[in-house]
């Protein structure tokens, strides 16, 4: 018979762990509950940027082989981590929206105020190639849409590029209904119109005069919502120019691209997906799981499997609990260990050139990802911690979010 | 140099209400404020304008002050006054005896004190315990300080007031022991010029020892600091006072759709606004005698004001009277220096009102005080409330014709009509929209996001600066001022600004509000590193 996996958390670390499980053949199910942090976070994958000191990585591979544990790419190992980026490239690739980058390089991916920031594997929508071969950078607003500034942007480009090339902005006015009645236009409203016939070509009309010699355009995440490359690729053909996207602020249309084609994927590889499915509990005994339950709607639903996957997140996705004084992961009463004093988790500052100590707070695992407690002891036989529930990183900091989310996914699933 | 009759230090409640009086009678005044107005104790506290029932037993001069001013700043400021009333419960641990003395001190003070029957009350305050014996309503009720204090600053400009923010004075030039003016640095500009005047008052609250240091003279301020907890909740319809002798933790007051909870009282330096986890735990504990199930609420954040009491003896902190003192230094040998010190914000026309009856006819001026009678800011304007009506979004048009009156209403709604994009709401929270932003962005007291913050109420909300950060910074870069040009700085400071109050309570929901603050500007925008690419 073949083993039978339970994942819970539909973010990206158990899609993508999902994923991995179905290819290997098990029978697989997904319990998820709301969305993960994808729309939040965009759809690009930092691996490492930043050193413990906030110098940036030039080569992520080369310096995650010297972490220490209890950093989870140290219990992970470098190896695997490799491996895992290459199986999420694999992934993008199968499914006809591959991803750019490998894991000996950072790139830098441009933001929504005219920063750069250090990422590893982007989408085709954000080929960072392209900022050096570009002699004019434009950048593209469009009118009603809230969350995107292009003058605070084409200003601080300008600045980081000087003389070296020129940065200028238009705003593109397209069929967007405002007004008392209506709500805010998001980067996602503009994606779906871009989508259209009406929007494509007003888009593409009113950017035609800004087309110099190699022009790059940059723009907020707004080439389509499906995690295809049709509109960039049609866009750069008939306006011979080039098109890069930014990191912005949710909700991020990068992150829900890539959150549709994971959910495409395992939904392919016959991934039994359970939505509105929040686990409450679990049976264990002698430290080995039988059993999840989900309460909804008043019943309580079991699921049994020969081996689990916890991929709830930290406190922002609601795997973790924070009390004052007290953090626990609440589907296995896993105590976390805190400071009593709410002083001690954080810096006077929230951005102070160093790790926030309670962005380290998570579970502490073995190097098969159970979770050990703090005389190393193990906790449980058959449940591996993926993703955001991790202990000793701060993924903010150092840049390496959806990295842990998808090395962690990747070698727990292997791992079963 | 500048020259006029009499120069304030300090822009808090004494100092506002001293300027706006004496611009009313007609004294040339111009106020010196080291930081943004309000910035200190005066929007550091409850938001309680007293019904001086609180003080009834103690002091029945003080409750029969604040029943008055109550009354009148119902009047003249209704824009900033909620005009709901204050309970006063008692809980078991609250003494019977106190009770029926302090019945009888309201009676003498003229505070009506309703019973309310039990099953009146939770049905009015569902949330309240079930513990509770007795309850009574009094006309207590929540003022909105920033926004009082910005109109009274407004009111005083029109009588021809002159108000200069982030400008320290640094030193009191005398002449033959007579105050002759004094030397201010501006924070911007590093800017060292004089002022002179014929009488100079210091306003500074607890900063007021430091102010009279500068010209030798000794005034014995005791900083007592309260903490204050908001919750991101409405936990009750009115203010809830508990029946017992003024203490820690026992007044809830409810602003909007928060809740702000209070005191402690501890002795400090003036400049400390810091708050304890230990003051944290202590107000949780006293406060679920109160609503029992208090700790489920989200808190999101804390903040700290010192009271400016004054004592000559060796009382502190409650027991210190909070009643104010106008200390002349003649008594010390300089002439032209009074110190104004204590208080409440409740009684501060009041305090405004002796200090100028006392000074104005040493500069030979005999008019009457009528800042009792004569409103903040004109009535909402009928016509310009339509035409907002039409363009505004939904919430938001009532808030921003009480936050801004009339005269900068106009400029909104102007220039909402000629762009309507600039009806954009910017923070969802509070309901400001860009148009506001702008204008307010555009006077010339505005140095930064947090002065915008406090003339509009940006960032205070929900997401406590998350979402409206980002856009406040590209709205107002727009405007191309000589404030607005570094924008990562723009970004950090206001952020940091509001870590500070988060840092303390960050556990629970708004624990996940910092990890996506975080996830934002330093995961997205990379707001913490400048890494060039070229």
């Amino acid at each position: 018979m073949d083993k039978k996996v339970v994942i819970i958390g539909g973010g990206i670390a158990g899609l993508f762990a999902s994923c991995i499980c179905a290819t290997k053949g098990y029978e697989t199910t997904l319990l998820s509950y709301g969305t993960g942090a994808l729309t939040v976070a965009g759809g690009i994958i930092d691996l490492y940027g930043y050193d413990a000191n906030g110098n940036l990585v030039l080569d992520p591979l080369a310096h995650i082989k010297t972490l220490k544990e209890p950093h989870p790419y140290a219990k992970i190992g470098v190896k695997n981590v490799e491996l895992a980026v290459k199986a999420f490239l694999a992934l993008t690739h199968n499914a006809n929206y591959e991803y750019l980058g490998d894991a000996h390089s950072n790139q830098l991916v441009p933001t929504a105020i005219g920063t750069f920031k250090p990422s590893c594997l982007t989408p085709k929508t954000i080929d960072t190639s392209l900022f050096n071969q570009a002699k004019h950078i434009c950048v593209v607003g469009f009118e009603l849409l809230k969350d995107f500034f292009p003058n605070l942007v084409c200003e601080n480009l300008q600045k980081i590029f000087g003389d070296t090339k020129e940065v200028s902005s238009v705003t593109i006015g397209l069929p967007l209904k405002s007004g008392v009645e209506y709500r805010d236009v998001s980067a996602l409203d503009i994606a779906r119109l871009l989508e259209t016939n009406l929007g494509y070509l007003n888009f593409k009309e009113q950017l035609k005069p800004h087309v110099k010699e190699d022009t790059l355009f940059v723009l907020p995440p707004v080439l389509g919502e499906e995690p295809n490359y049709d509109l960039i690729d049609v866009l750069s053909i008939e306006l011979s120019s080039n098109f890069v996207e930014v990191s912005a602020i949710p909700p991020s249309v990068t992150g829900l691209r890539l959150e549709n084609l994971l959910i495409h994927e395992a939904t392919r590889l016959g991934v039994d997906i359970v939505e509105k499915a929040k686990v409450v509990e679990s049976d264990v005994q002698r430290r080995h799981c039988n059993e999840v339950y989900t309460y909804y709607a008043g019943r309580k639903k079991a699921y049994r499997a020969d081996e689990f996957i916890l991929a709830t997140g930290g406190v922002f996705g609601g795997g973790l609990i924070s009390k004052l004084g007290r953090m626990y992961e609440p589907i296995f009463n896993i105590e976390i260990n805190v400071p009593q004093n709410q002083q001690d988790w954080s810096y006077p500052y929230l951005f102070t050139g160093k790790p926030q100590p309670f962005a380290t707070y998570g579970i502490e695992v073995d190097k098969s990802l159970r979770p050990i407690d703090y005389r190393k002891n193990l906790l449980l036989d058959n449940v591996r911690i993926i993703g955001r529930g991790l202990a000793g990183y701060d993924f903010c900091f150092e840049k390496s979010g959806n990295g842990v989310a998808i090395a962690s996914a990747f070698h727990a699933a292997m791992q079963v | 140099m500048l020259s006029t009759q009499v120069v304030i230090i300090g822009g808090g409640a004494t100092g506002a209400g001293i300027l706006r009086d004496l611009s009313m009678r007609g004294v040339k005044a111009i106020l010196v404020e080291r930081g943004d107005l309000g910035c200190g104790t005066s929007s550091r506290f409850h938001g309680l304008l007293h019904s001086g029932a609180r003080y009834a037993l103690k002091d029945h001069s003080a409750a029969v002050e604040c029943i008055n001013e109550n009354k009148i700043l119902r009047k003249i400021g209704k824009h900033c006054v909620e005009p709901i009333s204050s309970i006063f419960i008692k809980t078991p641990q609250d003494d019977d005896e106190y009770e029926q003395n302090w019945l009888k001190a309201c009676e003498k003070a003229g505070i009506s004190t309703d019973p309310i029957e039990l099953s009146r009350l939770f049905e009015m305050e569902p949330k309240l315990s079930r513990k509770i014996q007795a309850a009574y309503m009094c006309p207590g009720a929540a003022i909105d300080s920033f926004r009082m204090l910005w109109q009274i600053f407004d009111s005083a400009t029109q009588y021809g007031a002159k108000t200069l923010t982030y400008t320290e004075v640094i030193g009191i030039d005398t002449k033959k022991g007579k105050v002759e003016g004094v030397t201010v640095v501006n924070k911007y500009t590093n800017e060292i010029k004089k002022i002179a005047c014929d009488y100079l008052i210091s306003a500074a609250g607890p900063w007021c020892g430091r102010v009279a240091a500068l010209a030798d003279m000794h005034m014995s301020v005791k900083p007592s600091k309260g903490s204050l907890i908001t919750f991101n909740h409405r936990l009750c319809t009115n203010v809830i006072h508990r029946l017992h002798k003024p203490s820690d933790a026992d007044i809830f007051v409810p602003h909007g759709t928060a809740t702000i909870l209070g005191t402690t009282s501890i002795d400090t330096h003036p400049d400390d606004n810091t708050t304890s986890q230990e003051e944290v735990k202590s107000m949780l504990q006293i406060g679920k005698e109160t609503f029992e199930d208090l700790e489920d609420y989200r808190i999101l954040r804390v903040f700290a004001g010192c009271r400016p009491l004054y004592s000559e003896g060796l009382d502190s902190g409650r027991n210190t009277s909070r009643d104010f003192v106008a200390i002349d230094h003649q008594r010390d040998g300089l002439e032209g220096f009074i110190s104004v010190c204590g208080g409440k914000f409740t009684t501060h026309r009041l305090m405004a009102q002796k200090v100028c009856d006392l000074i104005c006819p040493r500069l030979g001026n005999f008019s009457k005080c009528t800042t009792d009678t004569v409103p903040l800011v004109e009535d909402t304007d009928i016509y310009l409330k339509r035409r907002g009506r039409r363009i505004f979004p939904s919430y938001a048009l009532d808030l921003t014709m009480s936050r801004q009156g009339n005269k900068r209403f106009l400029q909104i709604v102007n220039s909402m009509e000629k762009d309507k994009e600039k009806a954009e709401v910017v923070c969802e929270c509070e309901n400001v929209t860009r148009a506001e932003i702008e204008v307010v962005a555009n006077e010339s007291t505005t140095h930064s996001i947090s002065d915008i913050r406090r003339r509009t109420r940006l960032g205070m909300g929900t997401c406590q600066g998350t979402f409206c950060t980002y856009r406040a910074v590209g709205a107002v870069h727009k405007l191309g001022k000589a404030w607005t040009n570094n924008t990562q700085l723009l970004f950090k400071d206001f952020l940091e600004a509001r870590w500070k109050g988060i840092r303390p309570v960050m556990y629970g929901n708004q624990m996940k509000d910092v990890e996506l603050t975080r996830g934002i500007y330093e995961v997205s925008l990379n707001i913490n590193h400048h890494d060039f690419k070229s």
